[in-house]
């Protein structure tokens, strides 16, 4: 009888035990801003949380978004302008922290090309990889430093082609991240990268985020917070020793060139890691930022249903985890 | 006046069996839209995931598209590209079967080369030949051309034997053998080719814009891909299988004009 009570027992206690599976899905390949997930994985902090992590490769921000929305993975990154703009389409979804605190929305350009500020972009063939959220943004960059959204020619370019379609000087520039700075000076050559980034001229929005489906937030919410806890360890650790969590990275996604993600980490830190994060934790949302970021969305589109600031974000998941240093 | 009866209702009637004998499958296609309209509207999908055909097709009317401009970018792309492959693949196919050599020589080049995944190819292209109308048309003839060579070679290469010694014993000269046998005989495969080369110059250009476009239907298909606007995807989708389908329906017509003899309404769709 004992043993059938404690056998009894066992059952109910099992699946307390057993870890919640979850998915986080990617916004494209692994980039060194995903590096500080897999520390994170190295160092059990997810396990630390009864978490089973899976981790899919992402296609670009609206995949992803599109993919949390019809509930096939639990946690997604996207830009935050995608996100909202899905948001007004009727994805249920909502941002619970940001990758970066400064988006790095930003050009580069052979050194070459004499572009020394947003007004020598004018007149000028600018190839846009359509799997990020410059062609969004563009026309709010450009209202804002007075250039007309028409006077650049955006051309339609794979990713993986963008700096070949610059090299090859077949266009003089391309809108990529901030964050690919080492790629360019890869294909162009060190001290021949020029390069513009947004937010030095007039454009601090939110880029990166992390965002739910809003059917998980009323199922398990402490699920979110878990996850965002043992995900900003990784980011602490990754700020503190960056080579490690690109090691840790290379050692199980295949095919990575670990010196050259390497390179990135500085430019990465730079954007993560804030006066912001520094006071609050790593991935807090400031409510008039996101509000900006929502205006400057849907500065030429109309939305198709009207976005409220508190509806597209909160801190009630926050890790309240502070940076390195 | 009632002798002329009977030639005035023949082309009305052709047109009718004609109309008649496509009853069914545009039946089909307008039930499988209607199955469509019916469930995104049942199970309410969210339009950016599924919109409806409806959905789909008032985007048309949409100016900010400018459907006209990246119709024809796409247009000028598929013809380039159909006509360049149907012109390098009868003159291949001529040269190779003109001389065993040459058979032998370019043949497995050819087939080697149309192993290779063109997809992959394509942003080296951009890279090589820059963007644009005339890349997408290389792009588009490097994916249309070979089935044009092959079918072209086989029709040629197969003429009836007992014909060839006919003419042959006739003293034909090889270009009038050429010109009388193998080139009658290979119009059927001909415009196989065609129709195969008209469905595949439309994959063509659009895998090209996909790589790198201004403007364009494939474009359009990237950028609603992007932005969330699913409608004009599936908007661009329709005039892109519309295109393939006239040029498909032009190749068919000519083959009835030219080669009536190859024609079988029942091969043709």
């Amino acid at each position: 009888m004992l043993r059938l009570l404690a056998a009894f027992t066992l059952a109910i206690a099992l699946p307390a035990l057993a870890q919640d599976k979850f998915t986080l899905q990617l916004n494209w390949f692994q980039l060194a801003d995903h590096s500080p997930i897999y520390i994170a994985l190295k160092k059990g902090y997810y396990k630390q949380e009864n978490i089973d992590l899976t981790v899919l490769r992402g296609s670009g921000s609206a995949d992803s978004a599109k993919k949390i929305d019809l509930k096939q993975g639990d946690l997604g990154i996207s830009d935050a302008p995608t996100v909202i703009t899905a948001i007004s389409k009727g994805a249920d979804l909502r941002i619970v922290a940001v990758v970066f605190d400064k988006a790095g929305n930003n050009v580069f350009f052979k050194k070459s090309a004499n572009i020394r500020g947003p007004q020598d972009l004018v007149g000028k063939k600018i190839a846009v990889p359509p799997a990020d959220s410059h062609r969004v943004l563009w026309p709010a960059f450009a209202a804002i430093n007075k250039l007309d959204p028409n006077g650049v020619t955006l051309v339609n370019v794979k990713p993986e082609g963008k700096q070949a379609i610059v090299a090859a000087g077949e266009v003089d520039a391309s809108f990529d991240l901030y964050t690919s700075y080492a790629i360019w000076e890869k294909v162009l050559g060190k001290g021949n990268v020029g390069h513009l980034l947004w937010a030095d001229y007039g454009l601090p929005i939110y880029g990166h985020t992390y965002f739910v489906n809003t059917e998980l937030e009323k199922r398990n919410p402490k699920l979110i917070e878990r996850f965002l806890r043992a995900t900003h360890k990784g980011w602490r650790d990754a700020q503190a020793n960056p080579r490690e969590a690109i090691d840790a990275m290379a050692a199980v996604v295949p095919g990575l060139d670990a010196e050259a993600l390497f390179n990135t980490t500085p430019q990465i830190m730079d954007l993560c890691i804030t006066e912001r994060s520094r006071k609050h934790g790593i991935g807090w949302i400031e409510r008039d930022l996101m509000q900006r970021t929502i205006d400057i969305t849907f500065a030429q589109n109309k939305p198709d249903r009207p976005v409220k600031v508190d509806d597209v974000f909160t801190n009630a998941y926050s890790s309240k985890i502070m940076p390195a240093k | 006046m009632a002798s002329q009866q009977p030639r005035e209702r023949g082309p009305e009637r052709r047109w009718l069996q004609a109309a008649w004998y496509y009853v069914p499958s545009v039946l089909v296609m307008l039930g499988l839209l209607l199955a469509w309209q019916l469930a995104v509207d049942f199970w309410q999908v969210k339009e950016y995931i599924l919109p409806s055909p409806w959905a789909a097709l008032q985007t048309l009317s949409k100016s900010n598209y400018q459907w006209t401009a990246n119709f024809l970018t796409t247009l000028y792309a598929v013809l380039g590209a159909f006509a360049l492959s149907a012109v390098l693949g009868v003159v291949l196919a001529v040269v190779i079967v003109w001389n065993d050599l040459l058979m032998r020589t370019i043949m497995p080049v050819l087939v080697l080369f149309n192993t290779l995944p063109k997809i992959a190819l394509a942003p080296l292209f951009v890279v090589w030949l820059g963007y644009g109308v005339w890349p997408n048309i290389v792009i588009g003839t490097t994916i249309a051309f070979f089935p044009m060579v092959v079918n072209t070679a086989v029709g040629l290469a197969t003429a009836e034997p007992e014909m060839l010694e006919l003419v042959r014993s006739l003293r034909a000269s090889r270009w009038q053998v050429f010109m009388k046998i193998r080139f009658p005989n290979a119009l059927p495969y001909i415009f196989t080719g065609l129709k195969l080369n008209a469905t595949m110059s439309v994959i063509g250009a659009i895998v090209g814009e996909f790589v790198a476009s201004e403007r364009g239907l494939g474009a359009l298909i990237i950028t609603g891909g992007v932005t969330l606007q699913t409608p004009s995807i599936f908007a661009s989708l329709g005039l892109i299988s519309l295109l393939g389908l006239v040029l498909y329906g032009i190749v068919v017509a000519v083959e009835q004009l030219v080669a009536p003899w190859a024609y079988r309404a029942d091969t043709a769709t």
